[in-house]
């Protein structure tokens, strides 16, 4: 059967977002299914971010407008699958759109009908703390920005669809059937709170002050009920003391769930730093188990939360609260250090929900013949993470596992990297190409301005004397055409513009409504397709910047759109077409890096028909996998490890370099060239490729603690697993200790290496499956089995492994007497404990290869975090990009991470590098800097600005009269330069010049506003 | 319309009330053919024209042509923009025309015309300059830390001897030990004087870059009312600056606008300065280091101390005697190539014009520094920043030391009738 090149994602989460732009720029045709009236999913909820505390929707609105404008993504808001037949390739797909009750494609989102709108409906996206009308958007932000009527809500008055402008809305409209013929379907249906009304002790829903973490998140949030101001349900007044309960419904056999939910420990510490930092007089405690900080960086922001904010973290559960009835304090009841139970006031709970399945996770999964784990959630496998059981339907996100932002956008690059492998002959077969008319040559004509100014409805009509502006316009110099409609970005008015362009042989065009940010490129796109170079456009926003601030005081609106038009006038007369570059691009790819993560990403790049050169520093594929033989679920890593070894080595396409070293790295996205030697003979090889996968790995950890080496009683857990696996020592063997956190988590390396806890689990397990009389003792700060992993934890422990906690600055000592090895643990609860073992097994965690990472790093010209890991572009929405174009990264080389991770993120690095791989060639954007050469001194300051390898010093001789010299030019990449200006503000000679932000045209637009004002 | 002039016409306006014009009529003369008549014509400017070495800049040419009657060509050509304002061909000129004024009134000219800003040319983003315009203007309440200021010095606000510092603490933020001038200028006057020296806390630019490099009279011409408001204020009769530039400004700009400057001020070069007090037997060079290596040493000798003061001028030949003295220390003075008025320019003139045909000029200078010996001396701050920024482009420089004259001598100075307040460092 005939491979479709399109694919429908459903859920508009972060995960369906990241997973539709990564398809879409690979040349397939994306429908996005999502069941609200709004992508963003729960991210566009959130205050702020950990461990940057990067505000969520600033971040993420950028993201949901790149998908809401992608000319290859259809976004289907307000709908559900009904029903899928097909096979992997082609699929048929039946889905119902829930009608809005008005017409999208008519609806500008200008919003009049809410203020009019006479009835209150709930904010669901306020978690219902607030109200909004029963005709609404979901939230600012959103895309598509359509609104919609509450049917349950709307009493039929028609006052909306009286004011409509536009005529969007209509009670009558039913709900669609949409049938789509897909290749692959991507699940990103993400997760549910967990809703804490059943667990009574805890008296959600009955004491006002308890409240859940989403909820609080809300009120953090400026745009939340509360527009910032932390204040409490139950009388307004601001909680000095919070509460932080963590684990409600999480790691709870009884009640809730039996996993971890591997976000909570860390949201809520954001969520505490950021009450603090709202309202210093708050005063933070968190009730945790343990600190499951295991993510990159995220130890070192609990650091922050504990010595920067003073935020309190007691290890304790919380059983149950109790409200004062007067003040509506809520009392708790815990343990302290030495036993005793003592009670402790607080003005606000915090309940800190864990993940679980989405509701309609088990509905969806019988519609697409899919299964689902014991927990509900989508079943995979440790080596296929983002496969279902049923080929062709992917899996993303959190409806996978519980996970955090970064995780999830992994996972949906590593989703799309393989919608890729199955769909790659069907690329660019749906996505259409627009037939341009050649480029009209306008460079010597006078300027000749056009003028279009919007109404918005009355969004900004209404406020702003839109007419009057217009003759204002016409008025000024250069002006030859000025108009206003009713909506400037409705289809008819784009015919008009090009129709008016025409006739008035316009030669620059200003359009005066919105933001840029949403509607620049389709403005652009109109004037290009009557011949105008699309650079010869300005856009002036006099709705968020007139009608928006100033709605109530219409003159100064209309005073203010006259300024901002007179400055874009002053401007455009100064506009000059700027030429866009092609790019060709060598479509091989260079991966560094032998091992799984490696190896996959090389196997994915291979099977879509691209050459790939792998390179291995050692004599053997494998890395660090070649020491491991199960993975905690029980996987054999031997054999999926010599498999993909195998089929590495039977590729046509994948040419290995073992024992190779990197000797130098050139040039830039899309065309790389690096020369490498290899094998016995030192060989030499020149090799050019379009990307870089930079898939390192990280090295364990050679402990200098504990006697390691000079007694063969204390060995590593690899060490150790290699004598399970292999051969029966450990039947002769009465006690075992293992000690966590060996050279991790310390001053060396403040970093959690993320996978010991799991390691030692998975060895006390497999020690006891050998010999079940064995007296097992781990000695650990925090146990860590995030997620699904926590069911081994709880296996453990039934299986009577003790677990005992010791503290950061009270490590397990190590004592020596009459040829017996003693160990002293120190436990904050119990005091000292001594224990004589017959084997000490240490847990050491990953570390990166320092040395071969920063000359790595410097010939990249990448950075590196403050432990050598490699630092990628974001660490929330870019977490397998650099911010140099062309590089990506995926495994341990980004931080320690499970094979089940590293596999993701290599596939994701994959989708990442096959977007540029893919295309023909590449087009640089117009504006971009420049260097006029002759006064540059070469002072390289622009280079260290430039956050993206653009600019680089180049030497060259200069001739004068009487002698000659050699000087250090600047030069910048036009591929790698995305015009933000930096290193025109940094450049002490004002020799570099951002296009169209020259010193001409913002002076004329200065002078312009200064002139009349 | 230029939004900048337009601030600027606005200015004038407040200055016009003010007898502006009494004033700029003592530093402007509109018809430059006046300045210009006695030109012979000769030429000999244009061969030792120092930027004609590095792009097309013709003084005789440029002369001719307003002679001719083309001045308005001449203003509109914007070329004046690029002369480096060094004073080369005032040396040579047997009419002794002064064609860096002629530019420098040409200049204003070329400002007052709408179509010309200079502004983005200038250096560092014009942040200097525009620094000191602020501070010329009337609401403006200055403020500079005095946190520099050695723990073994004494300052005040009211005394006999006035320290101006300058720049130099604004520089430090982005020429790094600029700072260390200003230092140990400080630390040797304040070895030899018994009062504590001014240091002004409100101190304010002397104007030496908007007049010669902006032409921006007007604040000029503020800028040097609030100085002579202030410097009286403290009752100091002595002036003394590390900087060339300053020293110039006070020593001839200030009194060409206000007769009685001379009078109320002595103005001293800190070379002058510390001349004399060896001249009366105060102080005598010494070397800390026992070291007994001989140290080669040269003189950048500044346009502003040598070509832009009167003949008369002593300072050139004071520095060097300070110098060649202290070959029996261990420091032997030697002369590059092109010295005194001679001497090769630094390249940029009030920050105008850094670009790499400027960077020509200071490497040609920094060849002659090289042949002659490890360390080069100046006694000017940019000068110094200048060439020590071409200096860390290239390794073959690397073993020239560029100090200015203050920090050179700081160590080699020894006071011979110490001050008993201050303690020694």
């Amino acid at each position: 059967m005939e491979k479709i090149g399109a694919v429908l994602v459903i859920g508009g989460g972060i995960a369906g977002i990241q997973s539709s732009i990564d398809l879409a720029d690979s040349g397939y045709k994306i429908y996005l299914a999502e069941s609200t009236t709004s992508i963003g999913g729960v991210m566009s909820q959130l205050d702020k971010t950990f461990p940057t505390n990067d505000c969520a929707i600033c971040i993420l609105a950028p993201k949901l407008v790149e998908t809401g404008r992608h000319e290859n993504i259809d976004i289907l808001i307000n709908s559900s699958i009904e029903k899928i037949e097909g096979e992997p390739g082609n699929f048929k797909v039946d889905l119902i759109q829930r009608t809005l009750r008005l017409d999208q494609n008519k609806c500008t989102g200008c919003g009049l009908c809410a203020q009019q709108c006479p009835i209150e409906a709930i904010d669901f996206f306020n978690e219902k703390l607030s109200n909004k009308a029963a005709i609404s958007v979901k939230f600012p932000q959103a895309v598509p920005l359509v609104f919609s009527i509450d049917k349950d809500k709307c009493i039929g008055c028609g006052i909306c669809k009286g004011i409509c402008k536009a005529k969007a809305i209509d009670y009558e409209l039913q709900n669609k059937e949409i049938n789509l013929n897909v290749g692959a379907v991507v699940l990103a249906i993400g997760f549910d709170e967990y809703d804490p009304t059943p667990l009574k002790q805890f008296g959600y829903g009955k004491y006002l002050n308890v409240i859940t973490s989403i909820e609080f998140e809300r009120i953090l949030s400026a745009s939340g009920p509360h527009s910032g101001l932390i204040i409490r349900p139950s009388d307004g007044i601001i909680p000095k003391k919070i509460a932080f309960l963590n684990c409600i419904g999480s790691r709870d056999r009884k009640q809730g769930n039996n996993y971890c939910s591997s976000v909570c420990c860390m949201y809520t510490t954001k969520e505490a730093v950021i009450a603090k930092e709202h309202m210093n007089i708050i005063d933070p405690t968190i009730f945790t188990m343990d600190i499951r900080a295991y993510g990159k960086d995220f130890d070192k922001y609990i650091e922050r939360a504990k010595d920067e904010y003073g935020i309190r973290y007691i290890r304790r559960r919380i059983s149950s609260i109790k409200e004062i009835p007067d003040s509506k304090n809520l009392k708790v009841y815990y343990e302290t250090g030495k036993g005793k139970i003592i009670e402790e006031i607080f003005n606000l709970v915090v309940l800190s929900v864990g993940m679980q399945p989405n509701q309609k996770a088990k509905e969806l999964a019988q519609k697409l013949n899919i299964q689902l784990n014991e927990y509900g959630f989508c079943k995979t496998d440790t080596f296929t993470p983002v496969e279902t059981s049923r080929p062709g339907i992917y899996v993303c996100g959190a409806f996978a596992t519980p996970k955090d932002i970064p995780e999830t956008v992994i996972e949906a690059s590593a989703a799309a990297g393989c919608v890729n492998v199955l769909l790659s002959e069907a690329r660019n077969k749906l996505v259409t190409k627009k037939e341009l008319p050649e480029e009209l040559d306008v460079s010597d004509q006078p300027p000749r301005i056009g003028v279009f100014i919007c109404h918005c409805g009355i969004n900004i009509g209404g406020v702003v004397d839109v007419p009057n502006v217009v003759e204002y316009v016409k008025t000024l110099p250069d002006v030859v055409y000025a108009e206003h409609n009713l909506y400037t970005c409705s289809a008819d008015t784009q015919t008009n513009i090009k129709e008016k362009i025409e006739k008035n042989q316009l030669n620059r065009v200003i359009v005066a409504s919105c933001t840029p940010r949403t509607h620049e490129a389709l403005f652009q796109a109109t004037i290009r397709e009557v011949g105008l170079n699309k650079y010869l456009f300005e856009m002036v926003n006099i709705r968020d910047q007139c009608s928006w601030v100033h709605m109530h005081e219409p003159e100064k609106a209309t005073a203010k759109s006259k300024d901002l038009l007179r400055m874009s006038v002053a401007k455009a007369s100064q506009l000059i077409p700027l030429q866009e570059q092609e790019i060709a691009v060598i479509d091989k790819g260079l991966i560094i890096g032998g091992g799984v993560s490696g190896m996959s990403a090389a196997l994915n790049l291979a099977s879509q028909g691209y050459d790939v050169y792998l390179i291995e520093k050692e004599d053997s594929l494998g890395g660090i996998a070649r020491n491991l033989y199960r993975t905690l679920e029980n996987d054999n890593i031997q054999e999926y490890l010599k498999n993909l070894i195998k089929n590495i080595e039977n590729n046509q396409l994948i040419q290995v370099f073992k024992n190779a070293q990197i000797n130098s790295i050139s040039g830039y996205i899309g065309n790389f060239s690096t020369n490498v030697s290899y094998g016995n003979n030192n060989k030499s090889a020149d090799l050019d490729h379009g990307i870089i996968v930079v898939a390192t790995g990280a090295k364990e950890y050679q402990p200098k603690e504990y006697n390691f080496g000079q007694d063969p009683r204390i060995i590593t857990q690899t060490q150790f697993e290699k004598d399970l696996f292999t051969t029966d020592k450990v039947k002769g063997l009465k006690s075992i200790v293992m000690v966590q956190c060996v050279g991790s988590r310390n001053e060396d390396h403040p970093y959690c290496s993320r996978i010991c806890c799991s390691e030692a689990i998975k060895n006390a397990l497999k020690a006891k499956e050998i010999n079940p009389n064995i007296e097992i003792v781990i000695l650990y700060r925090d146990i860590r089995t995030y997620g699904f992993k926590e069911k081994y934890y709880n296996l453990a422990r039934d299986k009577k492994v003790i677990f005992v906690r010791f503290d950061e600055t009270k490590p397990p000592e190590l004592k020596i007497k009459n040829k017996q090895v003693k160990i002293i643990v120190n436990n904050p609860d119990l005091g000292k404990i001594e224990i004589n073992p017959d084997l000490i097994v240490l847990s050491t965690g990953l570390v990166a290869p320092i040395k071969e990472n920063e000359e790595l790093a410097k010939m990249l010209k990448v950075p590196l975090n403050e432990d050598k890991f490699f630092l990628e572009a974001h660490v929330k929405l870019r977490p397998i990009d650099f911010a140099t174009d062309g590089i990506y990264l995926c495994g341990s080389a980004h931080s320690p991470k499970d094979l089940r991770e590293s596999i993701a993120q290599s596939n994701g690095a994959a989708a990442q590098a096959v977007k540029i791989l893919s295309a023909e060639k590449l087009v640089t954007s117009g504006l971009v800097a420049v260097v006029i050469e002759e006064n540059c001194i070469g002072c390289g300051s622009c280079v260290e600005v430039c956050q993206f390898n653009a600019i680089e010093l180049i030497e060259k001789e200069r001739t004068f009269e009487d002698f000659s010299m050699r000087t250090m030019k600047s030069h910048i990449n036009p591929a790698l330069c995305k015009g933000c200006g930096t290193c025109g503000a940094q450049c002490p000679n004002s020799t570099i010049i951002i296009k169209h932000f020259g010193f001409e045209q913002i002076n004329a637009m200065i002078s312009a506003l200064l002139v009349q004002s | 319309m230029n939004f900048i002039v337009e601030i600027e016409r606005s200015k004038k306006a407040k200055l016009e009330a003010d007898d502006f014009d009494s004033y700029l009529r003592k530093i402007y003369e509109p018809d430059l053919t006046n300045l210009l008549k006695k030109c012979y014509q000769c030429a000999r400017c244009s061969g030792v024209c120092q930027i004609s070495k590095v792009q097309k800049f013709t003084p005789s040419r440029i002369i001719q042509m307003i002679l001719e009657g083309f001045e308005d060509e001449i203003i509109n050509s914007q070329v004046l923009w690029d002369c480096l304002m060094c004073n080369s061909c005032l040396q040579h000129c047997p009419k002794d025309i002064n064609f860096a004024d002629i530019v420098r009134i040409a200049r204003y000219k070329m400002r007052v015309k709408d179509i010309q800003n200079p502004d983005r040319s200038i250096a560092h983003k014009g942040i200097y300059p525009l620094m000191s315009e602020m501070m010329s203007q009337d609401n403006m309440e200055i403020e500079r830390p005095l946190d520099w200021i050695p723990k073994s010095c004494t300052t005040s606000d009211k005394g006999n001897i006035l320290y101006y510092v300058g720049c130099l603490p604004f520089f430090n933020y982005e020429f790094e030990d600029s700072l260390s001038i200003a230092e140990s200028t400080l630390k040797i006057i304040c070895q030899l004087e018994k009062d504590p020296v001014v240091v002004l806390k409100d101190e304010i630019c002397c104007g030496h870059d908007l007049y010669w490099g902006q032409a921006k009279f007007e604040s000029f011409i503020e800028l040097a009312k609030k100085n002579i408001k202030r410097f009286e204020e403290t009752g100091a009769t002595t002036i003394v600056t590390a900087c060339a530039e300053c020293y110039r400004t006070f020593k001839i700009d200030y009194p060409t606008l206000f007769e009685d400057f001379k009078k109320k001020f002595e103005v001293k070069h800190i070379i002058e300065y510390i001349f004399d007090k060896w001249k009366q037997g105060k102080v005598q060079f010494k070397n800390p280091n026992k070291s007994h290596e001989v140290i080669p040493f040269t003189y950048h000798d500044p346009c502003r101390l040598s070509r832009f003061l009167p003949k008369d001028n002593k300072i050139i030949e004071e520095v060097r005697e300070i110098f060649n003295n202290l070959k029996i220390i261990g420091y032997n003075f030697k002369e590059m190539e092109h010295n005194k008025e001679n001497s090769y320019c630094c390249g940029v003139n009030s920050w105008m014009n850094c670009n790499e045909r400027s960077k020509a000029l200071r490497y040609k200078r920094l060849l002659e520094a090289k042949a002659v010996g490890t360390k080069m001396i100046t006694s000017c701050p940019k000068c110094r920043m200048h060439l020590n920024c071409l200096k860390k482009d290239y390794d073959n420089f690397s073993s020239i030391e560029i100090l200015d004259f203050s920090e050179f001598l700081v160590d080699l100075i020894k006071i011979i009738e110490p001050n008993q307040t201050i303690e020694e460092n």
